[in-house]
């Protein structure tokens, strides 16, 4: 029987379904995932003054920063998916992201904030050292922000605590942006997720259907806030290449056995347009205009319509009784 | 002095209390210590996680170590705290980790009593979570045991280290509030309370919480930190409690209340209405004095005043920021209310920046590495224990419990 909890955290609304016959184990499993998620909330939440990202941000300027194992994984990734995209992701956007207005209440700053800010974006100023685990920032004024990635990491952390738990039929989406599944639905052969461009209609027609099982989903679209800055509309991604608003498609989606990684590809892949060579072999990139070539199984009746980041409306899942 | 001197006595104080305090506090300020300590946590539940997340944010505080016996719970841990060692019983921590000075205890309730006397057998400085413990016995020989310590102990009720509780407290007691009405607090989740094991031969212990020989229901295991709010705020316990409760929400064959409420009474006839349950997190959880000049609400985090329309104004209001609460409006109780506004920054005061466990973990180790006082002290921490105690036994009998004064003056 499934059961559905829900919470909100990282200005968005997670959602778990969750299959299996004894409900009310099933139940405290979910709130236990649901900790993970709200953890990481409130660790890397680039809002809160008292979050740990904030405590790194105001000290690695000026110190080397002791990490734990999950963090310092996260930023590891980070790291790596920067690499991977030639730059085109990049979590040392905060600064730029605040002298734009995008993240200040009060509004853009002046030409020389913007200038100022623009000095400390590179996440090839962001040291990360493996043997010792800490980070530094060699520029001063930097900081960061993972909220390209943040969702997908805690959705990670979910479905590897679930497993732990013994689940083994569960889907889960964070602002339908980012979803995970644990294998599949009784009887069908994988989680069917349709993603939808954000001027789509509610015809399935122009939707894409991705096929989840032990995999997950993650849609980037330059939608949702915008801001208007010294007479331009400026969109929320940035393209930390030329520290400018990217100039980007519809959407773009990631898909692999990483949710963490399937949102910092996702984010790439809109600033980048196309797929990169550097792209893990075993992800699948979704970009307008292409047909999902290999679906990762077979079609099944059960679904969960996905809109692009930064689209507000929660999941339709179609078929399945909650 | 006749009611009107005392009227006009009042009026004055609070203005110029209020006054005083506003720009006087260095409200909320990032906990910084003068050396550096190795400490390590026992028991890494989901307390022992946000513990090592606060701690993780105070530079100069190392943790050492970490204890579970859950095997699920001590690698969880270990993922969350930097180069730590890690260890199964809370012995093999005291005798093998020497170089840690300091202790944060934050096991099942029941199990508090054995690991703080080895604490501070082994030397240790000790913090232990609240409540102290789950039986009047037991809270008796904590306070022994910290009464012939050598070492810094301290109980984990936070309202006296929390700025916003502080601040508030100063207009509590001012003419803010004036003369007491009524109290209520209130505990609101929606939520199991049940914790899953991938073990399940580990599933029994780790749901002590619903086991009645062990848990001391919601009031305990949550009300005892609010409970001691009323303490801290007032200076006196309560005389005696009517409870009652019933499972609401989680039929699941449990046997501890999911939702309970009682009436504490005070020896001034007061009465603090306290409410709890598992089945609906609405208004979630906080307390509330009411006065005649005006009601205090108080939310951990955040805290407001909702003034009588016949209330003196006073002359920090100017500067207040506010909410609307239906048709309520409240003042939101910050301090540095003056500098903020200068600085076009109220807004931004609003609110704890950090977690109040931050501010009392940060006061603990304060005591231990710069010898200040301890912020709750575990006699504080045992009587507000006891209450809860005291309070989840009324509900279980759905009678009124008389509290013996000797019983917390025992403690």
């Amino acid at each position: 029987m499934p059961i559905t909890l829900a919470a909100n955290a990282m200005g968005t609304r997670f959602e778990l379904v969750l299959l299996d016959d004894d409900t009310h184990r099933l139940r405290s499993v979910g709130e236990l995932a649901l900790r993970e998620i709200t953890d990481c909330h409130q660790r890397f939440n680039l809002f809160d003054p008292g979050s740990w990202l904030n405590s790194i941000n105001r000290r690695a300027g000026d110190e080397a920063v002791g990490l734990d194992d999950l963090t310092f994984q996260l930023l590891d990734i980070c790291q790596q998916v920067h690499r991977d995209s030639d730059g085109a992701f990049d979590i040392t956007v905060a600064p730029l992201m605040y002298a734009t207005g995008l993240h200040n209440p009060s509004g853009p700053g002046d030409a020389a904030q913007l200038e100022k800010a623009r000095t400390c974006i590179g996440m090839h100023h962001m040291h990360l050292d493996p043997d010792a685990k800490t980070i530094r920032f060699a520029k001063p004024g930097m900081s960061l922000d993972l909220g390209a990635v943040a969702k997908g990491f805690a959705i990670d952390l979910a479905i590897e605590l679930l497993q732990e738990h013994g689940v083994t039929c569960a889907l889960l989406h964070g602002g339908t942006s980012t979803a995970g599944a644990i294998g599949s639905p009784p009887d069908q052969e994988a989680w069917r997720v349709k993603v939808r461009a954000h001027n789509a209609t509610q015809s399935n027609e122009s939707a894409i259907t991705v096929h989840l099982n032990d995999s997950a989903l993650s849609v980037s679209a330059p939608v949702g806030r915008v801001i208007e800055s010294h007479g331009k509309t400026i969109g929320h991604i940035m393209d930390p290449r030329t520290t400018a608003p990217a100039s980007c498609g519809a959407f773009a989606a990631a898909v692999g056995r990483s949710a963490c990684l399937a949102d910092a590809w996702s984010t790439a892949l809109l600033v980048l347009g196309n797929r990169p060579a550097a792209m893990p072999k075993d992800m699948q990139a979704i970009l307008p205009g292409q047909t999902v070539a290999e679906p990762v199984v077979s079609t099944t009746n059960q679904s969960t319509q996905t809109k692009p980041r930064g689209h507000t409306r929660v999941t339709t899942m179609e078929g399945v009784s909650t | 002095m006749t009611e009107t001197d005392r009227r006009t006595f009042l009026l004055q104080a609070g203005a110029l209390t209020a006054a005083a305090l506003v720009p006087g506090i260095a409200f909320a300020a990032d906990v910084q210590l003068n050396a550096e300590i190795s400490v390590a946590i026992i028991g890494m539940g989901r307390q022992g996680r946000s513990i090592a997340g606060e701690l993780q944010k105070i530079k100069g505080v190392k943790v050492a170590a970490i204890c579970d016996v859950d095997p699920g719970r001590l690698r969880s841990g270990a993922r969350r705290v930097s180069g730590v060692a890690t260890f199964e019983t809370h012995s093999q921590l005291l005798d093998t980790a020497k170089d840690v000075s300091a202790v944060f205890i934050a096991t099942p309730t029941h199990a508090h009593r054995t690991i703080l006397e080895d604490a501070i057998a082994a030397g240790k400085h000790v913090y232990c979570e609240a409540p102290l413990a789950s039986t009047v016995e037991d809270c008796k020989a904590i306070t022994a045991a910290a009464r012939g310590a050598s070492t810094v102990c301290a109980a984990g009720l936070l309202a006296r280290s929390n700025p916003v509780y502080k601040l508030a407290r100063t207009f509590f007691r001012s003419d803010s509030v004036r003369d007491l009405i009524a109290m209520r607090a209130q505990s609101n989740d929606k939520t199991t309370w049940r914790n899953p094991s991938s073990d399940p031969a580990r599933e029994k212990a780790l749901n002590w919480r619903l086991d009645p020989a062990l848990s001391t229901g919601l009031a305990g295991e949550l009300g005892t930190h609010q409970f001691d709010v009323i303490h801290y705020y007032r200076g006196v316990y309560p005389t005696s409690i009517q409870g009652q409760g019933s499972i609401r929400l989680h039929k699941d064959g449990r046997k501890v209340y999911d939702t309970v409420s009682a009436a504490l009474t005070f020896e001034d006839k007061s009465v603090l209405q306290y409410a709890a349950t598992l089945g609906n997190s609405y208004e979630g959880t906080h307390e509330a004095f009411y006065g005649s000049n005006a009601a205090i609400k108080l939310a951990w985090t955040h805290g407001w005043m909702f003034k009588e329309a016949d209330a003196p104004t006073q002359g920090w209001e100017v500067y207040a920021n506010r909410q609307q609460f239906h048709n309520e409006e409240g003042i939101t109780l910050i301090a540095d209310a003056t500098q903020l506004a200068s600085q076009g920054k109220l807004k931004s005061g609003v609110g704890l920046p950090n977690p109040p466990l931050y501010y009392g973990l940060g006061d603990f180790l304060k005591s231990v590495t710069e010898n200040t006082p301890v912020a709750t002290t575990m006699q504080e921490g045992a009587r507000a224990t006891i209450i809860g105690i005291l309070v989840d036994q009324a509900i279980r009998l759905g009678e009124t419990v008389t509290i013996d004064p000797n019983l917390l003056g025992e403690a």
